[in-house]
């Protein structure tokens, strides 16, 4: 298979991770 | 915990979308690359969505003058960044294969990405100003005018000579169509309950 399917994933699983950590943790503040 | 098992719903979905989903039958080149839709069209997707809730919730706050308007705006825009990162980036990669190179400046490559940038000097424009009350203000109305990129980006495709055209002569199978409706859903219910929780612990903040 394609590798840039599998790089696809990982980029969107650690995106997925990503914002579900800023928004539970608030790592980019508001103010 | 609910938030935990759409995390891993969404995970899950995505995994055997890309392992197991259905493509299209082309020889020209290697055509499991077609299955970076299932990953590409939800982040999209959701960007889109990210950005039309700042605008709206942009224009809100400055028809109501309230904060917790604000507030969602500003949480929204910093997942529609991350989400549009992710769509150009697996777009790339995509057209790497499909189109002969990562960057062919087609137009809906350029205009995801002027509205990208535009997002990005929102986020550095309402940093820039000490005062807060002015920041607020002067956000939402560039969370405003900035919008015009999205629809833009949206009808690119079609209104120009562009690249992204080709999937329209590409049909995908009546499989394919479930499996990328399913991935769009679980992806913008989870990017929901993603701002929810951002929203909520930004809105602590600013009290």
């Amino acid at each position: 298979m394609y590798w840039g399917v599998y790089l696809s994933l990982i980029i969107y699983i650690a995106i997925v991770i990503t914002t579900f950590l800023i928004a539970r943790r608030g790592f980019i503040t508001h103010e | 915990m609910i938030s935990m098992v759409l995390v891993a719903l969404d995970i899950a979905t995505a995994i055997y979308s890309a392992i197991f989903g259905d493509y299209p039958e082309i020889t020209l080149f290697d055509a499991t690359s077609y299955r970076i839709i299932y990953i590409h069209v939800p982040l999209a997707w959701n960007m889109y969505i990210a950005f039309t809730l700042t605008f709206a919730f942009s224009l809100a706050y400055l028809m109501k003058e309230n904060v917790k308007y604000d507030t969602i705006a500003f949480c929204s825009a910093v997942l529609g960044i991350l989400y549009g990162l992710g769509a150009i980036v697996s777009g790339m990669l995509w057209a790497n294969e499909v189109w002969g190179s990562y960057w062919s400046w087609d137009p809906r490559q350029t205009s995801t990405l002027t509205a990208l940038l535009a997002y990005i000097g929102y986020m550095a424009l309402r940093t820039s100003i000490p005062d807060v009350e002015k920041a607020r203000s002067v956000s939402a109305i560039f969370g405003i005018s900035a919008y015009i990129t999205i629809p833009l980006s949206y009808i690119s495709a079609v209104m120009f000579r562009s690249l992204h055209r080709q999937l329209i002569y590409q049909p995908l199978s009546f499989e394919s169509h479930l499996l990328l409706a399913l991935r769009v859903v679980t992806s913008f219910v989870l990017f929901l309950f993603i701002l929810r929780i951002y929203y909520r612990n930004a809105i602590e903040e600013v009290k």
